[in-house]
């Protein structure tokens, strides 16, 4: 009742993830690509990069509402570039036009 | 009897530090609770916040548990707690909604002074562009001016609705833990 088949399909697929490719550095960290799941759109994405050329196993996540880095990096203070990765990455979403 | 859920990425401390065994702490316990330190919790973050934050809703949970330090898989997953309050235990629960509103209630200017779109651009950060949509004002000289004026106060209301928050002061003695769930994507098992 109410409910299509479609949409409780739907309620049992894996998230959809999109990657989003990255720019930027500060020192030897560059920025490569965020995570963020796309249906239904998520509030956090995984922010990865690497550094000194090797991409590292753990990224960061970064709240979109907030434009701020919910972990901290250990190797390089990347807290300033936080509103920046958050700009490439709305702009890049589905309905980004901001 | 209340049940809220917490839900915790991976490689964060209460994914890799069980809180059935201690409890749940916030990042500054000691600190008082106000209005002004309860908007910045959900405004600005929990950094210096004597608040932990909870929802309502398990799918919330599911949302931010997923997207820790790696994307939530299954040699990395993620965590989510279930804590349930009986009222003799001693829990401060605030519901941020009714609080900020509260204080809201002597003065207006809360409220957004843009378009109905407004608030789309609180709850969904891909439809962040109405935040700075131009707004019409009356003439004369009322030339559009770039983007809402859209208060703290409002911000934090909407968003601790969209996330069904519910904020508690302070710490969560370990009592409070009944279920730890862990998994990735849409695989889940209750933690034994």
């Amino acid at each position: 009742m109410g409910t299509s088949s479609s949409s409780a399909k739907r309620d049992f697929t894996p998230i959809q993830i999109r990657e989003v490719p990255l720019t930027g550095q500060v020192g030897r960290l560059h920025f490569t690509k965020a995570l963020i799941e796309v249906e239904p759109l998520g509030l956090l994405a995984v922010v990865h990069y690497s550094i000194d050329g090797k991409p590292q196993a753990d990224g960061i996540a970064l709240d979109l509402d907030k434009g701020i880095f919910l972990d901290a990096c250990e190797e390089v203070d990347v807290s300033k570039m936080a509103a920046k990765i958050r700009l490439q990455i709305v702009a890049q979403l589905p309905q980004g036009r901001s | 009897m209340a049940v809220f859920y917490k839900g915790v990425g991976y490689g964060r401390y209460y994914c890799d530090n069980d809180a059935r065994l201690n409890g749940i702490e916030a990042r500054a316990p000691q600190r008082r609770g106000s209005g002004d330190m309860m908007i910045r919790h959900i405004v600005d973050g929990t950094e210096g916040s004597p608040y932990i934050s909870l929802t309502k809703s398990y799918s919330v949970a599911l949302a931010y548990a997923r997207m820790g330090r790696r994307l939530a898989a299954e040699e990395s997953p993620a965590v989510v707690y279930e804590i349930s309050v009986e009222s003799e235990q001693s829990v401060r629960f605030v519901d941020p909604v009714l609080e900020i509103a509260r204080n809201c209630a002597k003065d207006p200017s809360y409220q957004h002074d843009g378009l109905q779109n407004t608030l789309m651009g609180l709850v969904d950060p891909a439809h962040a562009h109405w935040l700075q949509f131009p707004i019409f004002r009356p003439p004369p000289g009322g030339a559009p001016r770039q983007g809402p004026h859209v208060s703290r106060p409002l911000t934090a209301m909407v968003r601790a609705l969209r996330d069904a928050e519910v904020l508690v002061v302070g710490s969560i003695p370990k009592e409070c833990i009944q279920q730890r769930f862990i998994g990735w994507d849409t695989k889940w098992r209750l933690d034994y």
